[in-house]
Formats: C-alpha cells, sequence, structure tokens
C-alpha cells in the first residue's frame, strides 16, 4: 500500500518522514499540501525536534482508519499518559500544536496546563509554575476584594 | 528625582569624604541629571564594600554623619526649622529608595514571569477558559500578567460557578455574565452534589436575571444552562429568562419544583416555548402531581422540533406519552425517562411501525416500578428482528426488579441475551437488580469479556442468594461511557448524577 511521505525539517535540522494523511492533521501543513510546496520538505521553523517528535506520535495515534478503530476511553488513557511530560515541554508542545494548527493537540495541552490550575490557591499556583508576586500590596489587596467570594 | 531646587538647602553627598570632613555648610554643588545618578549609584555600592558588610556598619555610618550634619546646622532658632525640615527631607529620601527598590523588584519579577509562562495573553486566555470560574479568579490573583489575561471576555464564556456553589450569590452571578458580555456560552450555577435541602445556597429566585437585561442581550448568546438544586427555582421564576434565551441548545435543570396546579408537561411547554432550537433537555422534576394531557405534549413537540435528547425525571409520564414522545420528536436519539412509576412498558408495542427507521440510540428506564419483564422481553425480540437499529443503550435496572406477569416481582429476568450478544454486538444493555445492601457480592473479571467482545458489554447483577451464573456478568466501566461517546450531553451521563440510589452502578461503573 502506496502511501505518499511528507518530510518534516524540525528548526534544529532533523528531518521525519510521515505519511501524507498523518501530517495532514495539522491544518498549516494540509494548506502546503494544497498549495503544493511540499516538493523539498517543509520546514518547521518554530518546532524542536524533541518537540516534533512528540507531534508525530501524537498525529500517528490520532490518524484512525477503520482497519485499528480504538475505543475513546483507550485514548483518553493514552492522552494522559503521553501528557505525562515536564512542564517546560507542555508548553512548548501548546505552541507547536498552535503554530501547526492541530485543534485536537491543541485542546489537550491547554486542558492539561487548566488542570493544574484547576482548585488551587494564588500561592499554589505561582509555585508551580514559578511565577512571582509582582502585584503591590494594595494591587493584590483590591484583585482580592473584588472578588471576595472565590477566596472565602 | 526632581530637579534640585535652588533654594534647598543641598545635602552633602553622602558617598563622599563626608566621615573625615565634617562640612560646616552643606555645598551645593553643580548639580545635573548625570551627577545625581551617580551619586546614588555611588551611595548604593556601599553596600559592596568589605567595611560595610555588616549593616550594623552602615548604620553607625549614618548616625554618625546625621549626627555631624544636625550641629552644622544648629545656631539660631531658625535653624531648628532647618533641621527638622532637613530630617523630613532625609526620611523623605530614605522612603522614595524604598519604593523606587520594590518597584524595581515587582518589575524584575514580571520579567521572570514571562519566562516562567511562556505563552502570549491569546494562548493563556484559552487556558484560562477552560477553567471553572472560581479557579479563574485565584488565577487573577497571581501576577498582573494573569490578571490582565483573567479579565479577557472570552474566559468567561463557560461560566461554572458549580465549585464555588455555597459562596456565590446573585451579585456575583450577574457580575460574571457581564463580564462576559457576547462571549457567553454558557452557565451553570448550583451545588452538583445532591442535596434534598439546598439551604446553604445563596442564589434566589431572580438570580438569572441578568440574562434578560437590554433586551437579553447576554441571554441570546448563551448556548447551555444547566442549574442544580437552587432554592425555588420554578417555571414562574425561569419562564421569563428562558424567553430571552432565544439560542438555548442545552437546557439541564436538577431541582425544578413543580408547581402544583399545572402538570408538568405543560409547565415544561411553558418554559420551552421560546427555545426553539433546543436539542438537549435534561429535567428532573421534584414534587409533580396532576394529571398529563396530550395537548401539553402536542405544544411541546411543536415547539422544539430539534429535540436530540430528552430525560424527565419525575415526571409522571405514562406509556401513551412515552409512545408520543418517541414518534413525535423525529430527531430523537436519547431518551432518560426513569424514576417513572406510570410506564408499565407496553408503550413497545405501539412503536412497531416506527422501529425500523427509528434513530433511537438510548433508551434508559431505570426504576421504573410497573415495568414489565414481558415488554422488555418484546423490546429485546424487536431488536432481535432488526428494529431499532442505530440503538447502543439500554437501561432498564430496577432496585426492585421487574414485574412478571402474574404480579410478582422478578430480580432474574429471562432475556435472550446470547442472542443478542451475537446478533446485535454493538449494543450495550444495563439491567441491575440489586439493591444497595448488597452491594459486596459477585465482582467479575471484565478484562476477559472485554477482550472477547469489545462491543458488546452486558451488565446484570441479580440480589438473589443464589446467583444463576448463566446470567450473571460483569459490570463493565464502559456501559455508560459508551453512550456518552455518542452524544454530547447528559441523557445517560445523567442517570448517574441524578438518580439518587445510584450507589451500587456508580461502584460497578468505576471498576
Amino acid at each position: 500500500m502506496s502511501s505518499k511521505m511528507i518530510v518534516l525539517m524540525s528548526s534544529d535540522g532533523q528531518s521525519f518522514e510521515v505519511e501524507e494523511a498523518v501530517a495532514i492533521q495539522s491544518q498549516t501543513i494540509a494548506h502546503m499540501v494544497e498549495d503544493d510546496c511540499v516538493a523539498d520538505g517543509i520546514p518547521l521553523a518554530n518546532v524542536e525536534s524533541k518537540i516534533l517528535v512528540k507531534v508525530i506520535e501524537y498525529c500517528k495515534k490520532y490518524h484512525v482508519d477503520e482497519a485499528n478503530p480504538i475505543s475513546e476511553e483507550d485514548l483518553n488513557k493514552w492522552d494522559e499518559k503521553f501528557m505525562d511530560l515536564e512542564q517546560s515541554t507542555i508548553f512548548e508542545l501548546i505552541l507547536a500544536a498552535n503554530y501547526l494548527n492541530i485543534k485536537s493537540l491543541f485542546d489537550l495541552t491547554c486542558q492539561t496546563v487548566a488542570d493544574m490550575i484547576k482548585g488551587k490557591t494564588p500561592e499554589e499556583i505561582r509555585s508551580t509554575f514559578n511565577i512571582e508576586n509582582d502585584f503591590t500590596p494594595e494591587e493584590e489587596e483590591a484583585v482580592r476584594k473584588e472578588n471576595q467570594w472565590a477566596f472565602e | 528625582m526632581d530637579a534640585p531646587n535652588p533654594k534647598r538647602p543641598c545635602l552633602v553627598p553622602l558617598g563622599t569624604s563626608s566621615i573625615e570632613n565634617p562640612c560646616s555648610l552643606p555645598i551645593a554643588p553643580d548639580f545635573n541629571q548625570s551627577n545625581i545618578d551617580l551619586t546614588i549609584s555611588s551611595f548604593l555600592s556601599l553596600s559592596d564594600l568589605p567595611l560595610f558588610s555588616l549593616p550594623l556598619s552602615i548604620g553607625c555610618s549614618f548616625d554618625r554623619v546625621l549626627d555631624n550634619v544636625i550641629p552644622s546646622i544648629a545656631g539660631t532658632s531658625r535653624d531648628e526649622f532647618d533641621q527638622d525640615r532637613f530630617l523630613d527631607r532625609t526620611l523623605q529620601l530614605s522612603s522614595l529608595l524604598y519604593k523606587s527598590t520594590k518597584r524595581c523588584i515587582r518589575k524584575r519579577a514580571t520579567l521572570q514571569n514571562s519566562t516562567s509562562w511562556p505563552l502570549l495573553p491569546e494562548l493563556t486566555i484559552k487556558v484560562f477558559s477552560m477553567l471553572d470560574t472560581k479557579s479563574l479568579m485565584q488565577a487573577s490573583a497571581c501576577c498582573t500578567m494573569f490578571n490582565k489575561c483573567a479579565m479577557d471576555r472570552v474566559c468567561y464564556s463557560h461560566i461554572d460557578l458549580t465549585t464555588a456553589a455555597e459562596d456565590v450569590d446573585n451579585g456575583v452571578v450577574c457580575v460574571m455574565i457581564h463580564r462576559a458580555g457576547k462571549e457567553l456560552r454558557s452557565l451553570k450555577l448550583g451545588s452538583i452534589s445532591s442535596s434534598a435541602e439546598p439551604t446553604t445556597s445563596l442564589l434566589t429566585r431572580s438570580c438569572l436575571t441578568p440574562l434578560t437585561f437590554n433586551h437579553g442581550f447576554t441571554g441570546g448568546h448563551l448556548r447551555s444552562l444547566h442549574l442544580y438544586h437552587l432554592r425555588m427555582i420554578d417555571c414562574e421564576s425561569l419562564s421569563p429568562v428562558l424567553s430571552a434565551c432565544l439560542n438555548l441548545t442545552d437546557l439541564k435543570i436538577v431541582g425544578l419544583i413543580s408547581g402544583s396546579r399545572d402538570n408538568p408537561l405543560e409547565q415544561l411547554g411553558l418554559l420551552t416555548r421560546n427555545c426553539r432550537l433546543i436539542e438537549h433537555l435534561f429535567i428532573e422534576i421534584y414534587g409533580a402531581a396532576g394529571l398529563i394531557t396530550d395537548s401539553s405534549l402536542l405544544e411541546f413537540a411543536a415547539n422544539c422540533p430539534n429535540l436530540i435528547s430528552i430525560s424527565l425525571l419525575g415526571f409522571l409520564l405514562n406509556d401513551a406519552i412515552l409512545q408520543k414522545i418517541i414518534k413525535g420528536f423525529r430527531r430523537l436519539k436519547h431518551i432518560n425517562l426513569s424514576s417513572s412509576p406510570e410506564i408499565s412498558g407496553c408503550f413497545f408495542r405501539g412503536l412497531e411501525l416506527c422501529g425500523k427507521d427509528s434513530p433511537l440510540e438510548t433508551l434508559i428506564l431505570r426504576d421504573c416500578y410497573i415495568l414489565k419483564e414481558s415488554e422488555v422481553l418484546l423490546f429485546l425480540n424487536s431488536l432481535l428482528a432488526g428494529d431499532f437499529k442505530y440503538i447502543r443503550l439500554i437501561d432498564v435496572s430496577n432496585v426492585d426488579g421487574l414485574v412478571r406477569d402474574g404480579g410478582n416481582r422478578t430480580f432474574e429476568p429471562r432475556f435472550p441475551i446470547e442472542e443478542l450478544k451475537k446478533q446485535r454486538s454493538n449494543v450495550t444493555f444495563v439491567a441491575i437488580f440489586e439493591s444497595q445492601s448488597s452491594l459486596s457480592s459477585s465482582r467479575f473479571p471484565l478484562e476477559e469479556l472485554n477482550k472477547e467482545r469489545p462491543g458488546l458489554t452486558f451488565v446484570a447483577e441479580f440480589r438473589s442468594p443464589s446467583p444463576s451464573e448463566s446470567d450473571v456478568r460483569s459490570p463493565s466501566p464502559s456501559s455508560s461511557s459508551d453512550s456518552s461517546s455518542s452524544s454530547d450531553s447528559s441523557s445517560s451521563s445523567s442517570s448517574g448524577e441524578s438518580s439518587d440510589e445510584s450507589g451500587t452502578e456508580e461502584e460497578e461503573d468505576e471498576d
């Protein structure tokens, strides 16, 4: 079974050969294929090889065909394992999914970060993401007062 | 710092040799900005001198200088005034230095934050829009960048106030709706955990009125509304709100109070009169009484031609009504009429004609007290004959078992499970007849079953002391997720949420 292959080139010069059908899950790549400018491979200046590997892994998994149907539940479990990554990698994935316009990966990565914020106090959120408090005391007081109900 | 006022007595630069040569009079050197900056940076670099590694020694130096300068201003009584002014300005200077340093610290913190959190505002807002509203507020108090992003309208498009149910009052709802403005898409209020007496809720009947402001500006953008156990929410208070929500596609009300006069279906018609686009409807009503008449059903069916899923719990619907519902709503895929004490199952009979092409995918009739085994059997046989080819989930669980011909109740109904598995392998049939008291009984290995027949899940637990092996299988966690994968909404997942005696099934499902 011959499937058309595309070459994706990461920002640090590595090349990855991927089936076209898998790669066009990225709307960005799909448009390029339509415009027929993929002959020499597609340079992805904003995506490092380390991240591109993960993106390709995701796209391969989500390239569902009738021969290998996967239940939604299995996919969810796989998603969880897939997203068990370092924080910096997760952020890089968000940026990559945004740049490559892969909606499901983008939603998954954003949801993962959102889940890291849910249910935490500001101090906990700061500590999770290594963020510093740059409010003046008055500003902070005002913010808390404005939404007092959430800080009971 | 401000331009020097020539009339102000100028201070001796502290970084110079004032220690060795205390001047008798303050000098006014040629001031320009770079001189000032130089002076300040020399002063600040004092702390680098090893001589001054101890704060105590700098403190002593300050004392020494001040003590020297004061006497040099001393003299006549006019000079006391000058002394006071000098000391005040010294204080002011130190306060200004303090504030400036704090500002610098904050600027550095902001810069540091943009490294730790590499997402631009647009992406940050997208992440924030996935948070429940309370978490969003917590995030907004973290740093200035988060605060700015958290004020964007898009963050409030899906307002979820169920996580802070005890602290939310009408004012909060109003503010959140206002912040969402034209981005408002969904609203969830109340406390999800079912409590018969939601006395702690601060919300009143008029909490949703902001949706009607400005000719229903925000209400018109709303697509989904979920209300959980709000006090005193009845049709009368909800009608005006829902008439503003013309684009509503998903409505869920758990704990609707029934007005005792009108029959529930009529109330339903009233509620949905203006929501012509509604696709998913879930209503659990408390205290329903009154006769159901056909006319109210006609109005309801006419109002909502796009209905895809319907769950009416606590409505006193009977078989005739159910039949009309299935026939009347052409696009209906998911039905949940659990806890309907008037449904015996004979509605199945009238469905032969439309059975072949019926788009029905889910049918849940849990805890319908008079549901008959024979009627369910009829239905299953019609499935085997090829009717209802889209159906994926059937649930007839009942704590009290099914009614057998002759009036007895059975906990071991005789259903053609094997044939069903063979012919309709993608159907999930749930029939749990176990009461909560016998939770600990049979747990079976589900991995085997799932491996063999990934499409089919059959769940049937029986309470009788000697379970018959042929009919006993293991519950599967996918039994309810199967259906929720086929429908966006709540028709079957809601049965877990709302029915009170769902303790058993929940545990099985989580296996």
